[in-house]
Order: structure tokens, then C-alpha cells, then sequence
């Protein structure tokens, strides 16, 4: 493939006589900006919701060209990370619903130590497997409302659902997530 | 936060650290992102400015394409009053073989072409407008130079028609201007007449390129117009040539695919191949050879999901007809879908209709049609319409309209389809004189939501209050928004409309978290919206049935409240089913207290609320 123009130092002088009024330099400029801020971020929370980071890596980067690709207008950075986090957890709902991963994924989970946590560390291993075992809508008002520091009402903008939804499914994820634990150390 | 949620919160930051994220925008995301936002500029284009932004070429049919818009924007959707499906157009005064159709914002031009009856098949200069308001066709003056099969592309203020003339020393061009409905001569290209040449308007220049006898110069060379600069240059050489394929723009590169035929139409790739040319650098690269039949492809362009192409071999047998897309991001091609065709002796065409739920590509064959839905990725034959009549021929049914110039259109598609006859022996004759045509235009179904289902409430006007609801314009606003309005006694923080705001409408719904945190005591806010779309909506024990105007004292009041935007700020909570639509008010004041005074006036403006009307 051709390289990037900017990654070729021999093309030709730029003509911009004969290429369209299509990208304005000036978003042509700030993708890399606008990657930068925001991207690193998306990465972790798909990666809190999905527990693969090659997964969460192409759907933050997905999430990412659908936004800046359609958002040209959009000057207010609190915007775009709006639109981003709303089209990474769309693309994090498709990833689920297409390819099944989360049946899989369960399936493939090994079963929890049977030793009671005795550490922070192993505490905090329960959580995760716990949190990873959560329906995928749970795990993400629970990434969205504990990790992202979203109110309720945020979280219900971003994931398009009302905000007693939210509410709801903060309470059983908790609910859940505290059973796992009473479960282990009681085992 | 108790215990188990800052454990939670805690196990999450650990999470976090586990991923390592490039830092740098990597080249295939730049690259895919650059051609979404040309495509959406080219779509917001279309709804906004009434101009059809497009690129693949047929043989005679240019779809119409934009850059600059000059002169009046229309108004509205000209093509408003036709419904989803086929509706038949009446045809032009003289329906001409060889003529070139071309949307120009607002008409379609039907131009040059050979006269019904001429003695010496001289191609003609005048020609036609369909005017979709009126729904008739009125004359446009002559051009300077005669064509016939010519190319056309629709800068925003002038078609330019190449190919036309009949001077054996270059290729030649003229340009109408539709506003004042006069013509130019535009200077002669460098390059030689040939024929089977591609076309790609860039947005501020014209590509032509490619064509003519298999083994020719002219199958790899090329050259561009500037209408600001009124001249031409020549491209670099293409590394492969082609003389049967489309050109489309894919927003900052022209990419040509298809093949290159002999006089027996013997093909000399094994597949169908393609090339892209950057203007930018004046070079060229490669995309991987398809497995795509050479003996005819036809290629759209999608926007984002790239390149549709999809293939007729001679001899083909049912499920023998291919499609594949091609994504530029990755420059692989995607898997094979059949296409929903019986076999034929055609040659394919395709356009794009681009609409709000994505685009959708009009496919037609030997009489038969199938949409593309770029969201779903599938293909639909299309019935009726010029599809449904047929005549007998050697003993059995031929589809009356097997051939068909198709033309975007705004959001919809024209298409001039061309029947066959039936010669003495019984067998079927294409373009013989007597030849029926019939004219018509077909708008893809769309799931997308009508204006009247994206209104949102509103309140009548009143001094002292500041209003603000959400787009009704698909296009503009985010589909998952609800249809909302803020209504404050102060002017709203600016910081709660930038970005969220286009032409004075808000694109979603949201708070305006700002201006509620810095309210005064005697300040309000209101925020009105519907619960989903449509209407039908029961009661329940949350949305209880209600009637306008509703009552402040029929609210919730929360003085706390999930997402509090500051302490001193209560939320009084209205949810209703009204007029079978559930309906979601919430009022905010500046303090916890508010005097009675400002609970009349909050009250007032609640009275002030209004329902859209469900006729839109």
C-alpha cells in the first residue's frame, strides 16, 4: 500500500487544485490529537468490559473512525468523548450479540480458587473474575459508573437506556459482584 | 462509595493498567477515518445543500456529483412527493439513443444522443430538463458541439459534458450552466478521442481517464480539469489499463477497477483488477486482483465500507453472479455474495442512493434489480415497476426493459430503461427501431425515523424564556437521542450547546448540566422529552395517564438525586402518558426552596408545553 503522505518524504508537492473540499486540513490535523486524548482511555474500558485487550484495542479504534469520521463539526472535546463512549459500547454490544463471545467466554472460565481471599491482591482477582462473569450490559454500567466516574444520568445517555435502568442493573451487578465474594470466602 | 464498590473500582484501575494502548494514531485508522469523514461530508451535503455527491460511471450515464454549491440551495427534497418504491416519470419530449442523463442539484438533464429517424445517425446538441416539482420536462438550449455517449459530471454550478464533438485531434468538453442556461466551450483535453473512458469528479476537478483499443496509450493514461483554472494536465500513467470498468472517488483518491478487453472482448487479467490514483501526489498503487469476473464489472463506492463491485461472466449459469466489497482501510476484498440474478447477455450497473440509514446500492441486469443495504450487507431483488413487463421471444419470456441508464439522484434514483422488439422470426432485437422506452424513478425503502417521530415537545413561546429542542433532521441528529427540549429562564451556558448544537437545533438530547449548576435562586430549567418514538404508548404505574397542562404538583421532588449536578439544585420529576405517548418532564431550580414566585413561573411555562402534532 502507498504510505501516508506525511509518512512520504518523496512524493510530490500537494496539489490541492484537483483534490475535493472532503476532510478539513484542520480535521485532517487534530485526528492525531483527538487519538491520542481520547483512544488510550476507550482502550481500557473495552478492556474492563470485554477482559481482551486485542478485542478492546479494535473496538476503541472502530469506535474511533465511526466518530471522528462522522463528527467533523464537533469542536467540544466533551462532545466527541461522549459520542466516542456511546459508539464504543454499541460496537462492545455488536461484539457480544455477533460473535457470541460472552457464552464462549464463560464456558472457557475456570473455576474460581477455592481458597478464601487472604490478600488485596487475591481480593481483587476474585473481583475480576466475578466482574467478567456479569452479563455485558451489567459490566458496562459498572465500568461506566465505578471506573469512569459517570452519574447515573451519563450512564444512561451513553449506553441509550433510562436512567432507572441503570439503577437497576448497578443493583444486580453489586448485588452479583457481592455474592461472588460472600460465596468464595464462605467456601 | 461502600466497601465493595471501591474494591470494584479498585480492581478496575488495576484492569486498566493491564492494556498498553498505542499512542499514535495508527495508519489504517487515519486512513479509514478520512474516508468516513469525506463520506459524511458528501451525505450532509446531499440533505443539506440538495446536491448528490456520486462516481461511478456508466456507459452513457454520469451520476450527477457536487463539490460547491452556487447559487440558490434547493429548498426542499425535490423528489418530496415520491413515495418509497417505483413511480413512473413521463418520458422527454424525443428520447434519444446515446443521450447522457445528469442530476444537477434540482433537474435532470437528458442531453445529445441520436434523433429517433436520423438518416446519417448525427448526434444532436440540444436537449431535455426534468424538473421533479412539476413533474415535466421542459427544452435546454443547444450546446456549441454535438454528443452522443458523452460523459457528465455536476460540479455545483455547471455539467460538463467530455466526449463530445466530433474533432479526431483531442477529446473535447463543453459545460451548461442550468441557472442561466448557457453553455462553454471548455478547453481541449491532451488527451486522444478514445472511447470507454472513466470519469471521477474529485469535488474541485474532473478525472478522465483510461479507455480506448485494448494495447492503446490511452488505456493507462489520463488527465484533469480545474473549472477555477479552466485547464487541463495530464495524470501519471496508471500501472495497469482498463477499458471496461467504473472510476469512483473515494473522497481523496479515484479508484478505477474492471478490465482491459480485446475485440473479442477476451479479457487480458484472469480477474477483474482496480487501481488507485491520489491527485494529491499524482501517484498510483495497486489493490489486489478481485476474483471477480473480467468480462464485465461494475463498482460502486460506499463511503466507509469501500468499494462494491460485482461481476457477469458470459455463459453464466444461476448463483454464478458475484459480489464483493473491497475495504481500502486493509485493501483486502471481503467475502463472495451471489447475487440475486438469473443469468443473461447484459451488461451490470449499479448506482449509490445514499439515505440516512445508510446507503444502498441500486443494482440492475437484464431487466432485473436488487438493492445492497451497506448496513446489513445483503442483497434484495427488487420487483415491479420496469422489472414486471415482458414480451415473448423465442418462445419464451424476455423482460421487456432489459436495458437501463441509471442516475443518483438526491436520494433516489432515475432510471431511463430501454425495451426490446421482436424481429419477424420471433427473436428478440436490441436497440431496433421501435424500441419502447419508459422513465421512472425508485426510492429505497428506509427504516430511518420520519420527521413527525423525531419532533419533540415544545413550549409556545414566552417572554423571558430561552428554547432549545432537538433536530428533526435524521441526518443531524443522533437517532438514539429522545426528541427533547430545554426551555430555562436564564440563556443557556454556552458550553451546554457547543457541539451539541447544528442550525440551532440540539443533534442529542442530554442536560444542560452547566446552566442547571450555576442557577440562581430564582432560575429554572425544564427538560421535556418523549420516551422512545411513535406513538401507542399505554399507561403504567411509571407513566401514568395524564393531560395537558401538566401540574408541578403532581411531580416527584427529589432533593437529592443520582447525578446531582450541585446540592442546592432539586429535581421535580413528571412522568405521564399523554396523547399515547410517554412523556418525561423534569424542572430544576437554584435552590432547594424555591418561593412561590418561581414555582409560578416554572408552573406557567409548564402550562406552555405543547405536543407535535403525530402528522409532523
Amino acid at each position: 500500500m502507498r504510505p501516508e503522505p506525511n509518512e512520504c518524504p518523496a512524493c510530490p508537492v500537494y496539489r490541492p487544485d484537483i483534490v475535493g473540499p472532503d476532510v478539513d486540513p484542520v480535521d485532517r490535523s487534530r485526528l492525531g490529537e483527538l487519538y491520542r486524548r481520547h483512544v488510550p482511555e476507550m482502550v481500557r474500558l473495552a478492556y474492563i468490559v470485554t477482559g481482551d485487550a486485542n478485542v478492546a484495542e479494535d473496538l476503541a479504534q472502530d469506535a474511533f473512525v465511526r466518530v471522528a469520521g462522522r463528527f467533523t463539526h464537533l469542536r467540544s472535546q466533551d462532545a466527541f468523548r461522549f459520542y466516542l463512549r456511546r459508539a464504543l459500547f454499541n460496537l462492545c454490544k455488536n461484539h457480544f450479540r455477533h460473535r457470541d463471545v460472552e457464552r464462549a467466554f464463560m464456558r472457557s472460565q475456570p473455576a474460581l480458587e477455592p481458597h478464601p481471599p487472604d490478600s488485596r491482591a487475591e481480593t481483587h482477582e476474585l473481583i475480576r473474575a466475578a466482574l467478567l462473569r456479569l452479563p455485558e450490559r451489567q459490566r458496562a454500567v459498572i465500568a461506566l459508573r465505578y471506573f469512569d466516574d459517570l452519574s447515573v444520568e451519563a450512564t444512561a445517555q451513553v449506553l441509550g437506556c433510562r436512567p432507572g435502568t441503570v439503577k437497576s442493573l448497578t443493583s444486580r451487578a453489586m448485588e452479583a459482584l457481592r455474592a461472588a465474594l460472600k460465596a468464595e470466602v464462605d467456601s | 462509595m461502600n466497601g465493595l464498590e471501591g474494591r470494584v473500582q479498585e480492581t478496575m484501575r488495576r484492569m486498566a493498567d493491564e492494556v498498553r494502548p498505542a499512542l499514535l494514531l495508527p495508519a489504517r485508522v487515519r486512513k479509514r477515518t478520512l474516508r468516513r469523514q469525506a463520506l459524511t461530508t458528501v451525505v450532509a451535503a446531499i440533505v443539506l445543500a440538495g446536491v448528490f455527491v456520486g462516481g461511478a460511471v456508466g456507459l452513457s450515464v454520469v451520476r450527477s456529483t457536487a463539490g460547491h454549491h452556487v447559487g440558490p440551495a434547493p429548498l426542499s427534497n425535490p423528489w418530496a412527493g415520491v413515495g418509497a418504491g417505483w413511480t413512473e416519470l413521463p418520458p422527454p419530449p424525443e428520447v434519444r439513443d446515446g443521450a447522457t442523463y445528469v442530476w444537477v442539484g434540482d433537474r435532470l438533464l437528458a442531453w445529445g444522443g441520436i434523433a429517433p429517424g436520423s438518416a446519417h445517425y448525427a448526434p444532436t446538441s440540444n436537449g431535455f430538463a426534468f424538473d421533479p416539482a412539476t413533474m415535466s420536462w421542459t427544452s435546454i438550449p443547444p450546446a456549441p458541439l454535438p454528443g452522443e455517449y458523452a460523459h457528465a459530471v455536476w460540479t455545483g454550478s455547471e455539467a460538463i459534458f467530455v466526449g463530445v464533438g466530433t474533432d479526431p485531434s483531442g477529446l473535447q468538453g463543453e459545460a451548461f450552466d442550468p441557472s442561466s442556461g448557457t453553455w462553454r466551450v471548455i478547453p481541449q483535453t491532451p488527451l486522444t478521442p478514445r472511447s470507454r473512458e472513466m470519469v471521477a469528479w474529485t469535488g474541485q476537478g474532473l478525472i478522465v481517464w483510461g479507455g480506448g483499443k485494448s494495447g492503446d496509450a490511452a488505456n493507462r493514461s489520463g488527465a484533469a480539469y480545474v473549472p477555477s483554472t479552466n485547464a487541463w494536465h495530464t495524470i501519471a500513467d496508471a500501472p495497469i489499463g482498463l477499458n471496461q470498468g467504473d472510476a469512483v472517488w473515494t473522497g481523496h483518491e479515484m479508484l478505477v477497477f474492471g478490465s482491459l478487453l480485446n475485440n473479442g472482448n477476451i479479457a487480458s487479467t484472469q480477474n477483474a483488477v482496480g487501481a488507485e490514483y491520489d491527485p494529491s501526489t499524482d501517484t498510483w498503487s495497486s489493490i489486489p486482483p478481485s476474483s471477480l469476473s473480467p468480462q464485465a464489472t461494475v463498482a460502486v463506492w460506499l463511503g466507509g465500507n469501500g468499494l462494491l463491485a460485482w461481476d457477469y461472466e458470459a455463459h453464466a449459469q444461476v448463483g454464478d453472479m458475484h459480489a464483493r466489497t473491497h475495504d481500502g482501510a486493509s485493501n483486502t476484498w471481503g467475502e463472495v455474495q451471489a447475487m440475486p440474478f438469473e443469468p443473461g447477455e447484459c451488461y451490470p450497473d449499479s448506482a449509490l442512493v445514499p439515505n440516512v440509514s445508510g446507503n444502498t446500492v441500486f443494482a440492475w441486469y437484464c431487466g432485473q434489480a436488487a438493492i445492497w443495504d451497506s448496513v446489513t450487507g445483503t442483497w434484495l431483488p427488487v420487483h415491479d415497476g420496469p422489472t414486471e413487463p415482458t414480451v415473448q421471444a423465442n418462445g419464451r419470456p424476455y423482460k421487456l426493459f432489459r436495458f437501463a441508464d441509471l442516475v443518483s439522484a438526491e436520494n433516489v434514483l432515475v432510471l431511463a430503461a430501454e425495451g426490446i422488439t421482436v424481429g419477424k422470426g420471433g427473436e428478440p432485437c436490441y436497440g431496433c427501431p421501435g424500441a419502447p422506452h419508459s422513465f421512472w424513478v425508485y426510492r429505497p425503502p428506509s427504516d430511518a425515523p420520519t420527521p413527525a417521530e423525531l419532533a419533540p415537545p415544545a413550549f409556545a413561546q414566552a417572554d423571558g424564556w430561552h428554547t432549545i429542542s432537538t433536530s428533526t433532521d435524521p441526518v443531524l441528529v443522533d437517532l438514539q437521542t429522545a426528541p427533547t427540549v430545554w426551555t430555562a429562564n436564564v440563556p443557556f451556558d454556552p458550553s451546554d450547546l457547543a457541539g451539541r448544537t447544528v442550525d440551532g437545533a440540539l443533534t442529542e438530547s442530554y442536560f444542560p448540566l452547566n446552566t442547571m449548576k450555576s442557577l440562581r435562586r430564582e432560575g429554572v430549567v425544564i427538560v421535556a422529552a418523549f420516551v422512545g418514538r411513535g406513538v401507542g404508548a399505554s399507561p403504567n404505574v411509571n407513566f401514568p395517564a395524564r393531560t395537558l397542562p401538566l401540574r408541578l404538583s403532581d411531580a416527584q421532588v427529589l432533593d437529592s438525586w443520582e447525578g446531582q449536578v450541585a446540592p442546592n439544585v432539586p429535581e421535580y420529576r413528571l412522568l405521564a402518558t399523554v396523547d399515547g405517548r410517554w412523556l418525561e418532564v423534569r424542572v430544576y431550580f437554584g435552590t432547594l426552596a424555591p418561593s412561590a414566585s418561581t414555582l409560578q413561573a416554572a408552573q406557567e411555562e409548564l402550562s406552555r408545553l405543547q405536543l407535535p402534532s403525530r402528522a409532523g
